[in-house]
């Protein structure tokens, strides 16, 4: 039973900031709790310790009490062999913290996480999480808490499932705070303000950050989230952040301190303020203390027009750039996805979303609609697969309510739906859907089969459609209406009157805009145009968003352009940013009048692969001779590429480049150096090879590139060379130099047995040796030379062969 | 000597999908060579890291895997885990010296970018493959970053720490040799990484560690 209710803890938000208890774990094993116990198993066997510092809390001035259930589901339990009764267990603590709290103070039953991530995140199915905190939560309610919190989740999709247990049970008062690291994020990736979107749209009453960090750091967190807050914030930190003193890590931050950012904290507008990790009762007493008499700061807002994936959010705001939706995954008339989806496969549904947020989709499309399959499951599948490849928030899109339904429940952010039209049992099935998932939906204006042909009859539908969900509580930022445009080839106004439901709902309902864009141009030749024109007609009528395909270049330029013009993108900064890097080099990596050997030199040092063999011949078509033109331009050339290196003007990839580009220049030449009777000039072979047990070769890999590049034969054996076959290949071969390369402490052992084999064979070639860990001294130690990298190794097998050194 | 003491997660947890919080981009750069103020890209040279920046991310899928055992040493070198093992070595002692129990951790990037990145070598494309390895390389030691970050949020709450560092086989005298049964402890084949007879793990960009754990935090000295 509980004592208060919803509406009362929020009527005691209006009156004052209701202070939250610190920690308890700390304070237990101060009082005698053993190291590597459960909390809540021990307290259950001593609950007068747990009532004392309960008790202290509440005395300190503590408005909320948690009860110690922090550990008490049933997965983490396991850890301790419990077998016994969850929900009891649960119900036993919850009344311990009722007594503590006694009539006036709240008691908060206390969710923690399971130790698991829950899919698509990890290995925990998600209605079984929902089913673990379910369980835990009926036990709290008959140990009589007021509300719940869900703390210390690092996994957004736990922390939804357990919001979903618990508003399952009834609408209980739901606070959830999530833990972030100190780069911001939570383990999972989840920023403040993408939880909060996802949370407080699910439910949540109050949304907040607890652990990790001290309050100067949480500050700015809910700073950040202040303006998107929908609901209350919470902050429960933790005493500062620890310090190593003597081996052990010290809490140092004092009560007075603590306090001190009390203020500003209500100021972001925390209604709801603890303490975690390092806070006493006495932490506890000063804050409540500093927030005597402070205003609390409600909510700036009751909606927000926003949606989320795991790892991001997109708020929409008049006068924004548009927002591309991304329609691409979609199966109609595409044999391939339809094939693939029949399959249970989502490779191309991976693809597709890759593919469109590299070409500048903000919002994907998901409709996975193919007769004769389970779209229900196929759909989560894909939502699945999607949180794993792509940040961005999702549209789910289908006409079938049990494929939003299963959608929305698993997405683990803040949806839009597409979409939800006029017809009756859509307006009756589906809106309580969207709502009970908080997601955003787009606004069909459509009603019983029909397209209304003007604007008058959609403003109707509009109109009926938006009476419905408001009465459920949705707000017009919940609401996306769809301009609606059918093919200019059936109506020629078509365009017209979906200009003007775009532009009365945007300047008069005021609620952001959407199109399918394509649709103006179906059953029409070369559409590409007429999709870009209608865009830019549509971004002008105040278009806040656009399904549409961002892989068209000239629809992404138009949208670009209309943005700039209609100053949705301030001083065009956007515009300038995407094109103002100039036309791109002409192939040859230079100007046409260019004088032909510079260019080929360019082309070595900026690495051009794919101009450089016409430069080549260009430059050969001047007269030059082949032979002058690998010794005079091509080699001078590489050597500045390996300086530029060495003095890290360039770094690893630019020297690959030079020298994959040098390679290509020098096999066009090579036929050609045959001529003049001088053949081919080596500068001596190099035996190469990873040793016996190691596989790694890519740094042997780039020595031999160089090498080749300098005019030395190179004959590579690969990796995991036997000693065996080193010896052998070096009595066959004759090499001037062998290249052993290592990359493990034990195969680094290995060079000393070839080192020594080939001694005992007689044979006295020079070794030089490399490898991450190979050092210059150990080379010195067998006899050998190093080389710390491509560049050094050319210079040392020069060295070792009595090469003259080039350039 | 008494021996070590049961663990809160004795069992292994395994991670299918590790999403880092961010993308080590700064480290994948340094460990190609990149040095602020000193390298320069020209726009397209730019262009086209990144381009294998996020060929090398598609092929990607982080998996882990960690579990927690009590600890106990004996004499300068030792140190005994449950079921009998045993690692020697005189600087895992030492670096895990104060740890009352040690989480033991693996990571891959998985087998499609060892596969990429022979790929673009056999087919001469160094600069496309270096930048594969070094995202590849730097991933997964961010995937150990983020084990160990997960273990420090479950132990906060016992009044633990994970200590400082990390420590793998091949380092020091803490053989390779120890690979084996850091694979069999983890279970890294449920992850579909396997051990070869040189004690190397495969695919190749996976890795194992070993992290401390200490009673640590003091949180009723400010008062």
């Amino acid at each position: 039973m509980r004592k208060h209710g919803n509406r009362k803890i929020k009527g005691l938000m209006e009156k004052k900031v209701l202070v939250l208890d610190g920690a308890t774990g700390t304070e237990l094993q101060r009082l005698g709790m053993p190291a590597g116990v459960s909390p809540e198993l021990w307290c259950d066997r001593n609950p007068e310790t747990l009532l004392r510092i309960q008790r202290a809390y509440g005395d300190a001035g503590a408005d909320v009490i948690y009860t110690c259930t922090f550990g008490a589901n049933r997965l983490k339990l396991k850890d301790h062999a419990f077998h016994g009764d969850v929900r009891d267990l649960n119900r036993r603590l919850a009344l311990i913290t009722r007594a503590a709290a006694g009539p006036r103070r709240l008691v908060a039953g206390d969710l923690g996480p399971t130790g698991r991530f829950v899919e698509p995140f990890g290995d925990l199915p998600f209605e079984e999480a929902v089913a673990v905190y379910r369980e835990q939560a009926e036990g709290l309610l008959k140990g009589g808490v007021d509300l719940f919190v869900i703390e210390t989740m690092m996994d957004i999709q736990e922390a939804r499932a357990a919001l979903i247990a618990v508003k399952e049970l009834g609408d209980h008062f739901a606070v959830v705070t999530m833990t972030y690291e100190k780069e911001g994020r939570t383990l999972g990736g989840t920023d403040p303000v993408t939880a909060l979107i996802t949370l407080q749209s699910l439910g949540a009453d109050a949304v907040g950050c607890n652990c990790s960090v001290g309050p100067k750091e949480m500050l700015q967190w809910l700073r950040a989230m202040a303006p998107s807050a929908t609901v209350p914030l919470v902050a429960k930190p933790n005493a500062g952040l620890p310090r190593l003193t003597g081996g052990r890590a010290v809490y140092e931050m004092d009560p007075e301190t603590f306090a001190s950012f009390a203020a500003p904290f209500a100021e972001a507008g925390v209604l709801m303020a603890g303490g975690c990790c390092g806070t006493t009762p006495d932490h506890i007493a000063a804050l409540a203390s500093a927030l005597e008499g402070v205003t609390p700061r409600r909510p700036a807002r009751r909606s927000v027009s926003a949606v989320s994936s795991a790892r991001a959010h997109k708020v929409f705001e008049a006068h924004q750039p548009l927002v591309v939706i991304g329609e691409r995954i979609n199966p109609t008339g595409k044999k391939n996805l339809q094939e693939e989806l029949r399959r249970g496969r989502t490779d191309m549904v991976r693809a597709l979303a890759r593919e469109q947020q590299e070409a500048g989709a903000e919002l994907l499309d998901v409709n996975v609609g193919v007769p004769g399959i389970d779209e229900a499951a196929t759909m989560v599948e894909a939502v699945k697969a999607l949180a794993h490849v792509t940040d961005l928030p999702l549209v789910i899109d289908s006409p079938r309510v049990a494929t939003l339904e299963a959608a929305l429940r698993i997405y683990p952010g803040r949806a839009l739906v597409n979409s939800v039209s006029g017809e009756r049992e859509k307006v009756e099935t589906l809106l309580p859907l969207v709502r009970r998932y908080g997601a955003m939906f787009i606004l069909l204006p459509l009603a019983d089969g029909e397209v209304p042909e003007d604007f008058p009859r959609r403003r109707a539908v509009i109109g009926e459609v938006w009476k419905a969900a408001r009465r459920l509580g949705f707000a017009k930022e919940d609401v996306v209406i769809d301009g609606l445009v059918m093919t200019v080839a059936s109506r020629q106004d078509a365009p017209r009157a979906a200009l003007e439901t775009i532009a009365w709902a945007a300047d008069r309902f005021r609620c952001p805009t959407v199109l399918g864009l394509s649709n103006v141009s179906f059953g029409l030749p070369e559409r590409r145009w007429l999709n870009a024109a209608f865009l830019a007609m549509a971004v002008r009528a105040g278009l806040t968003m656009a399904i549409a395909d961002p892989t068209r270049e000239e629809l992404m330029g138009i949208r670009g352009a209309a943005d700039c013009l209609t100053g949705r993108d301030r001083e065009g900064r956007l515009y300038v940013r995407r094109y103002g890097g100039g036309a791109p080099a002409a192939k040859g990596g230079g100007s046409p009048v260019q004088d032909p050997a510079a260019a080929v030199t360019a082309a070595v040092l900026e690495g051009d692969r794919e101009g450089i063999e016409g430069l080549v011949r260009t430059l050969l078509e001047t007269g030059r001779e082949p032979r002058e033109i690998v010794e005079g331009v091509l080699i001078p050339a590489i050597v500045e590429v390996g300086r530029r290196y060495e003095r890290r003007q360039y770094f690893l990839p630019q020297l690959m480049a030079g020298a994959e580009a040098m390679k290509r220049g020098l096999a066009l030449l090579e036929p050609l150096l045959g001529g003049d009777g001088r053949g081919v000039r080596s500068r001596g072979l190099v035996l190469l090879a990873t040793v016996k047990g190691d596989i790694h070769d890519i740094g042997k890999n780039i020595v031999a590139l160089m090498l080749r590049n300098h005019g030395f034969e190179v004959l590579d054996l690969g990796r995991d060379v036997p000693t065996e076959e080193i010896i052998r290949r070096m009595k066959e071969k004759r090499p001037r130099v062998v290249g052993l390369s290592a990359l493990m402490t034990t195969t680094m052992a290995v060079m000393g047995e070839v080192v020594a084999a080939a001694r005992r064979e007689g044979l006295m070639t020079p070794f030089i040796l490399g490898g991450a860990v190979v050092t210059p001294e150990f080379a010195s130690s067998l006899g050998a030379a190093y080389g710390r990298d491509g560049v050094e190794a050319v210079r040392v097998v020069a060295e070792l062969t009595g090469e003259k050194e080039e350039g | 000597m008494t021996g070590p003491r049961a663990s809160p997660m004795a069992e292994v947890r395994y991670f299918d999908a590790i999403n880092l919080p961010s993308f080590p981009r700064e480290a994948v750069y340094r460990r190609l060579g990149y040095r602020r103020g000193k390298t320069v890209l020209t726009p397209r040279q730019g262009e086209e890291t990144e381009k294998a920046v996020a060929r090398a991310l598609s092929l990607i899928t982080l998996k882990g895997a960690v579990t927690r055992l009590p600890v106990a040493f004996a004499g300068e070198e030792t140190i005994r885990l449950p079921g009998g093992h045993v690692f020697i070595s005189r600087r895992l002692r030492r670096f895990l010296a104060g740890a009352e129990e040690i989480c033991l951790m693996g990571a891959t990037a998985g087998a499609e970018i060892g596969a990429a990145i022979r790929e673009e070598q056999e087919a001469g494309r160094l600069a496309v493959a270096v930048v594969l390895d070094a995202v590849a390389s730097e991933t997964v030691d961010a995937a150990l970053d983020w084990i160990g970050a997960y273990v420090a949020a479950q132990v906060r709450r016992e009044g633990k720490r994970v200590m400082k560092g990390r420590f793998s086989a091949g380092y020091g005298d803490f053989s390779l040799e120890n690979q084996p049964l850091i694979h069999e402890l983890l279970g890294l084949e449920r992850l579909g990484v396997g051990v070869n007879e040189a004690c190397v793990l495969v695919p190749e960009k996976s890795v194992t560690a070993v992290a401390g754990i200490a009673g640590g935090v003091e949180e009723e000295t400010v008062r």
